[in-house]
């Protein structure tokens, strides 16, 4: 008994020794401090956000359109406010004072939705200070602890007015997306890619956040850093685009728009108001777009920064320049559209290459029922009898009538054409009517009208002259020049149709992954029938034809004017009309598609100067391109180099 | 009402270890409370502090009717409990429901039991029953240390670390009362030593592994594991020597650590009741050391001393590991503190293990005093 007394006394001690221990250790971590760098005062430990730098955007010759540059942001902390009204509204005077900012605009900023979000969470009241405003802010007004002034980089734009659509801008988070905005690991007042490639290629641009563990005093002040997992910088994003090209057709296009309107006003003595116009080019290799320029344009400078009364002003314009002609409007097609209905013609035997048909200046058409009322479908010239590379050459409007609507001979057998529904199936096989799926948000699709369509939209039933209209590319059918970029591509290169885009590359550090070529789908059409569609373009551009206007010099080349007529006829009959010029080139192994949208124009006549000269700067940038040594021009990841075959391999893989 | 007669606490039991478990099992329901509060409003009763309510209330009734037992009718069906406990150990191996990447609870609709909780009972029973009466030489030692390996094999197997660690020690209790010689305990002391590198690199998982690098630099990897380390000695400064007043909720620093109301509860205490509290908690058990080794001191046999001494240690030691690991004496194990921490099968097992001790304390001899306050007021 002795001895275990002995033992449960030497347990006692064992027991009183670890109690003074922890109790001690206990002392020591609350009262005395384990850690002097963590002071009393409510120090904490907080988990800080990183944000990453976000990557710069680059031309195809590595010419920097978009980059970040050191500016600092004046925030206030709701939360961290006085509560007392009085007191709360002396601080804000105070920071109305110092800053210029006007107490209701900051106010309002408090009292916005992010702010209700989370009220710990700065909300900036100005951004873009410089640095010396930042220095004089922080010491003015440091004795409010609601107060930041953190360092925030702002985002610039170049390029002038060749770029900003594509480009776009970066904005802060909204009401209605902050919340989904902030699931994904974004501070509620980030930046966010709103428009352009800013928008689509957000993810990659902006990197990936990192965090710091740190001791912040109250006010969120840091003191110390304890540890930090890095941000992972955006990468830079390549685009196809180039950015000389670009700069040629947006000059070329402003020429072309105001050549147009000189002769609407000289001739017609009409004045219109607005003129629009586009030009689109795209590798028909690829699908990736080498230029996309709209009028009227603005200066990206505008999105720069904090978008201001600049960005007020364009959105009020009535000639809406925020809107990319190119991908975010919709028009009649007008006669480019004839080698479509050309190539599906020849494909569903209709016509072949030899084909011919009279056009007297119109075709005749008399009433079903009563055959003393006719109707008459004029044509732009009396053309006299013409094969099918002449149809195209000439764009004769009544070759097309027949091709699309078929024609009862007054002497001989009816002339079948494809009818309404069949002309409709082409025209979606071709990829109108829907988006292109562009890497750029907000694109237009254009419509193809069948029958059904009609019946459902206006109660009417499809007319003869209707499915007439539609195979020269008028009536209700409607596309953007970068509907008809793509299925022009389709002609030129054997039948692929491409989802264009503009990215190239994405550059992370010396790591380049190249944006994949996506096919879209192909065309049904053998190759000998769009040898045949090719080689009346040829014709086209040939002196006798329309499309000569286009053909630069030293290059032979495909193309096909467009004329079409839209609005409503004036007193004397006639129409406003829109200038169209679809162009492949080099003849012999298109590389390129180019698309001229003039909104007042004639296609041979304005539209087509305007391919020319963009055709020319293409070709002379790539003679430059091939013979400058490597390394002067810094050509990234440029797939379409790697030729025609190599292209099919990467594309077929990055088809779903 | 007659039934709650059987609830009356026996005449001879301690009031000194009923007053310290009674208060660390209020300060326990607060605690909870407190733990599971998130951003105002705060409800009157949070979910988990209403169910910790009701396992206390039925450890409690456990407790009372087990206090008014003989506990040495448990010596005989010692080798049945065994068999049991270890049975069901070996079940939560196979049928138990895996939570946090171990294998440790039996679910049951709406409540989960850890039967390790109560494999600490067992052992303590069993070892104490076999040990009473036999002399502590090499035979009977090596048999008390089979009963050990096998509980601690199965409870490792899960894994859980932290309840393997107390077994051990409740074990060590029992060895220790027994009166084995100093010999034998520091060979055993030495070769734990020396076994240690060993069973680290066959038995410890990633995790401990992970959790014992942490405890060496908290900074290892601060957004992890280092951070709970990192937020309890945050919470501890910020709990000053009076604390920051009790139902913080998502003010508590501890916000973000999952175990703040098990493993990290020592720093909840020290956080929100200050120093005062800590030690405060400390004192309670140190009453419930010191009325439990003088109940072994006591107690009428020499079943009823190993248990005692065996019982003690278990709720003191796991209450030390727990309060250790808050205050960065201890890597995270994962052991709850006894009484306070959440958790139903830990709470009920504790109380059974007091109703235990104060059966023993209810089967002694009276001393003088108590017979002469007996004669007084009896």
């Amino acid at each position: 008994m002795s001895t275990t007394g002995g033992r449960l006394r030497a347990l006692q001690i064992v027991f009183a020794a670890a109690f003074l221990l922890v109790a001690a250790q206990s002392v020591r971590m609350q009262v005395i401090g384990a850690d002097a760098t963590l002071g009393g005062n409510g120090e904490r430990l907080r988990v800080l956000p990183i944000e990453p730098s976000r990557g710069q955007i680059l031309d195809r010759n590595g010419v920097v359109m978009a980059w970040n540059s050191p500016r600092f942001s004046l925030a206030i902390v709701p939360g961290d406010l006085p509560e007392q009204p009085e007191a709360r509204r002396r601080d804000l005077l105070r920071v109305e004072a110092e800053s210029g900012v006007a107490y209701s605009t900051i106010d309002a900023a408090l009292q916005g939705p992010l702010a209700r979000i989370d009220p710990l969470s700065p909300v900036a009241v100005r951004d873009s200070v410089e640095r010396e405003e930042a220095v004089r802010l922080r010491a003015a007004l440091a004795d409010i602890p609601a107060v930041r002034v953190v360092a925030r980089p702002i985002r610039e734009y170049g390029g002038g007015d060749a770029l900003p659509h594509v480009l776009g801008y970066v904005g802060p988070l909204t009401a209605d997306d902050a919340e989904a905005y902030v699931d994904r690991g974004y501070a509620l007042d980030a930046r966010v890619g709103r428009a352009g490639v800013e928008a689509t290629y957000e993810e990659a641009l902006r990197g990936r956040p990192g965090s710091r563990l740190a001791v912040a005093d109250p006010s969120g002040r840091v003191l110390d850093v304890r540890s930090e997992d890095p941000a992972e910088a955006g990468a830079d994003l390549v685009l196809a685009l180039d950015l000389d090209l670009q700069q040629a057709a947006q000059a070329a296009l402003e020429r072309g728009v105001r050549s147009g309107l000189a002769t609407v006003r000289a001739e017609a003595g009409r004045e219109p108001p607005i003129a629009t116009g586009a030009v689109v080019v795209m590798d028909a290799r690829s699908g990736k777009l080498r230029a996309l320029a709209t009028t009227p344009s603005f200066d990206a400078q505008v999105f720069s920064g904090v978008p201001g009364e600049e960005l007020g002003d364009l959105i009020a314009d009535p000639a809406r320049p925020l809107v990319h002609r190119g991908f975010q409007e919709v028009r009649s097609p007008g006669s480019i559209f004839k080698p479509l209905v050309g190539a599906a013609a020849l494909e569903d035997g209709i016509a072949t290459a030899g084909t011919r048909i009279t056009s007297t200046g119109a075709l005749i058409v008399r009433n079903r029922y009563d055959p003393s009322v006719v109707y008459r479908f004029g044509d732009w010239a009396a053309h006299g009898t013409l094969d099918f590379a002449g149809g195209i050459a000439r764009s004769s409007d009544v070759y097309f009538y027949y091709l699309a609507g078929g024609y009862d001979e007054d002497d001989g057998p009816p002339f079948e054409g494809l009818g309404a529904e069949r002309l409709a199936w082409w025209a979606e096989t071709f990829g109108l009517g829907r988006p292109t799926g562009v890497d750029l948000p907000g694109e237009a699709s254009g419509l193809v009208p069948t029958p059904g369509w009609k019946r459902e939209q206006t109660g009417d039933e499809w007319l003869l002259g209707d499915t007439y209209t539609f195979g020269i590319g008028q009536g209700y059918l409607t596309t953007t020049p970068l509907e008809m970029a793509v299925a022009t591509a389709a002609i030129a290169n054997g039948g692929t149709l491409w989802t264009p885009q503009v990215a190239e590359a994405l550059r992370q550090g010396e790591q380049v992954t190249p944006v994949a070529p996506i096919v879209a789908g192909r065309v049904p059409v053998s190759a000998e029938h769009l040898a045949t569609v090719r080689a009346a373009m040829r014709a086209a551009a040939d002196p006798e034809g329309t499309a000569i206007t286009g053909e630069p010099p030293g290059i032979t080349i495909g193309g096909k004017t467009g004329t079409a007529e839209w609005g409503r006829p004036y007193a004397d009959g006639e129409f406003d009309t829109h200038g169209w010029y679809a162009g492949f080139a080099p003849y012999d192994d298109p590389e390129i598609v180019v698309i001229v949208y003039l909104q007042h124009g004639v296609g041979s006549t304005h539209a087509g100067p305007v391919a020319r000269e963009v055709l020319a700067a293409y070709f002379e940038q790539e003679v430059q391109r091939t013979r400058s040594p490597a390394g002067t021009r810094a050509p990234v990841g440029n797939a379409a180099g790697a030729g025609a075959a190599a292209d099919d391999t990467a594309a077929a893989e990055a088809t779903p | 009402m007659r039934y709650l007669a059987l609830l009356a606490p026996p005449g001879r039991s301690d009031r000194w270890l009923w007053a310290a478990v009674a208060g660390l099992v209020l300060l326990g329901l607060a605690m909870v409370h407190s733990a599971s509060l998130g951003p105002e409003p705060h409800p009157r009763l949070s979910a988990a502090a209403a169910r910790q309510l009701v396992y206390a209330v039925v450890g409690v009734v456990g407790m009372l009717a087990l206090a008014r037992q003989d506990y040495r009718a448990l010596r005989g069906p010692a080798p049945l409990v065994f068999a049991a406990g270890a049975a069901v150990l070996a079940l939560v191996l196979v049928f138990g429901t895996a939570e946090f990447g171990a294998r440790r609870w039996f679910a049951l609709g709406p409540i989960s039991i850890q039967p390790s909780e109560f494999a600490k009972l067992v052992l303590t029973i069993t070892v104490a029953a076999y040990a009473a009466g036999r002399r502590a030489t090499a035979v009977p030692l090596g048999a008390a240390f089979a009963m050990l390996a096998v509980l601690a094999v199965l409870v490792m197997l899960e894994p859980d670390l932290g309840t393997t660690l107390v077994l051990v020690a409740g074990w060590i209790g029992v060895l220790v009362a027994w009166g084995i010689s100093w010999r034998v305990l520091g060979t055993l002391a030495g070769s734990g030593v020396a076994l240690g590198p060993l069973a680290f690199a066959l038995a410890v998982s990633d995790y401990q592994r992970e959790r014992l690098a942490v405890f060496f630099d908290p900074g290892h990897d601060p957004l992890g594991s280092g951070y709970n380390l990192q937020q309890a000695e945050v919470a501890l400064h910020a709990g000053g020597l009076t604390g920051r007043g009790l139902f913080g909720g998502a003010e508590s620093h501890l916000a973000g650590v999952a175990a703040r109301s098990s493993d990290f509860i020592f720093a909840l205490v020290g956080e929100e009741l200050g120093l005062l509290g800590a030690l405060t908690v400390l004192a309670l058990v140190g009453i419930v050391a010191w009325r439990g080794l003088e109940t072994a001191r006591t107690a009428p046999d020499g079943f009823g001393r190993l248990l005692a001494a065996g019982l003690t240690v278990t709720i003191v030691s796991q209450a030390l590991l727990n309060a250790a690991v808050s205050i960065r004496l201890f890597p995270a194990t994962g052991i709850p503190m006894p009484f306070v921490s959440q958790g139903g099968s830990a709470l009920v097992t504790m109380l059974l293990a007091v109703g235990l001790l104060q059966s023993i304390a209810a089967h002694r001899p009276a001393s003088a005093r108590e017979r002469w306050t007996g004669e007084r007021w009896g």
